[in-house]
């Protein structure tokens, strides 16, 4: 009676063993499943913030160009209508877009010299400069550079600017040393550079 | 009647197919974002402001001739779209390199063009149309922008125009010129 008692009971130890093995077998699988699942989820969540992150980086940087873009634009149109540039018509009527060789010339002193009282509130942070393109190409005159600038600690100044943007616009130069029928007038580009 | 049995293993196969997905339409967008680069230049400019401004310089330009045969410079406004007009048909006053004005002009423009809008690669047509009485005309082939293999593009679709630049020309009629640019 008492060894089948025992056989009984080994055999109920050895069921619970199995049952306990493959019960811990399948939270094991389920435990793996789960960290996979989890693994992936997180690996998504990181792809998207990576992803956002770029983007909203990007997006920055193109709003910071267009801004400085729009300055440079904004300062060509202001340079097309300097009367310290602009040519005339027997001294009074002015002629659109269109520059006047020798006042151009004079003009890189007169800029420079009354930078801080005036030009730097017309054009704060902007390069200037004509190209002669047309009947001869000549070396661009730059009438104005006022760069972004920082002073270290030591005292030393270095530029303080990352990128800059371009405004193109066509002009004509007239060179009242010659005839019109030595050609007077030629073309000229003004290029406006804003630095960012 | 067969009955559906949603298992747990369909379930599995669903979450991954999502994922799939997902990550498809991710890469999709990166290399959207990547790729699709607007490569044409910002001008910061409004358009028909400087197709005014290209037209005003081109058409006050004074026009040297190289080869010498013209000794003085030629007023494309005065000179050149003045005679080309009248001797269209016939062999001009002016002529640079044996080419008629018609002709030396068209090049002339061509080229500034290109040193222009070309380099900052803007597309542009240029129209110069001989209106007489209730005819009008193209006084030369519009100009057109050019492709990097050098096809011809212009613009065909959606344009600023410069607005017309009118010149006289007496007893022949008027000369409209006006520059598209896209």
């Amino acid at each position: 009676m008492g060894q089948t008692k025992n056989k009984k009971n080994k055999r109920t130890s050895r069921k619970r063993h199995f049952w306990n093995f493959t019960h811990n077998k399948r939270s094991q699988v389920r435990m793996s499943e789960t960290i996979a699942v989890l693994f992936i989820f997180f690996v998504l969540l990181l792809f998207g913030i990576l992803f956002y992150y770029k983007y909203s980086q990007i997006s920055f940087k193109e709003e910071q160009e267009a801004w400085v873009g729009k300055k440079a634009g904004d300062a060509t149109l202001k340079a097309l209508f300097l009367p310290e540039l602009a040519c005339s018509r027997g001294g009074a009527v002015p002629e659109s877009n269109c520059f006047d060789l020798m006042k151009l010339k004079r003009a890189i002193t007169v800029l420079d010299e009354n930078f801080v009282d005036y030009y730097y509130d017309l054009f704060p942070f902007v390069k200037i400069t004509v190209e002669k393109i047309y009947p001869v190409e000549e070396e661009p005159w730059t009438l104005y550079d006022k760069p972004k600038t920082k002073k270290l600690a030591d005292g030393t100044i270095v530029d303080d600017w990352e990128f800059k943007e371009k405004a193109h616009f066509v002009v004509t130069l007239k060179d009242e040393t010659k005839s019109e029928s030595e050609g007077m007038y030629g073309i000229g580009i003004l290029v406006v550079e804003a630095y960012g | 009647m067969v009955k559906m049995k949603w298992k747990g293993g369909q379930v599995e196969v669903m979450g991954l197919v999502i994922i799939v997905i997902l990550i498809t339409l991710g890469m999709f967008f990166m290399l959207k974002f990547t790729i699709d680069e607007d490569p044409e230049t910002n001008l910061f400019i409004e358009k028909p402001l400087l197709a005014n401004g290209v037209m005003g310089a081109l058409i006050n330009t004074n026009v040297v001739c190289e080869d010498q045969v013209i000794e003085t410079p030629l007023s494309i406004k005065d000179d050149l779209i003045d005679d080309c007009a009248i001797h269209k048909e016939i062999n001009s006053v002016h002529q640079c390199g044996g080419k008629h004005s018609c002709e030396f002009l068209r090049e002339t423009l061509v080229e500034q063009l290109k040193a222009t809008l070309g380099k900052w690669r803007v597309n542009y047509e240029l129209h110069s149309v001989l209106v007489s009485g209730a005819t009008s005309e193209d006084l030369f082939p519009v100009i057109k922008s050019e492709e990097e293999d050098g096809t011809e593009k212009g613009c065909p679709g959606e344009r600023e125009s410069s607005g017309s630049f009118p010149i006289n020309v007496q007893q022949v009629g008027l000369v409209e010129n006006t520059l598209h640019i896209c």
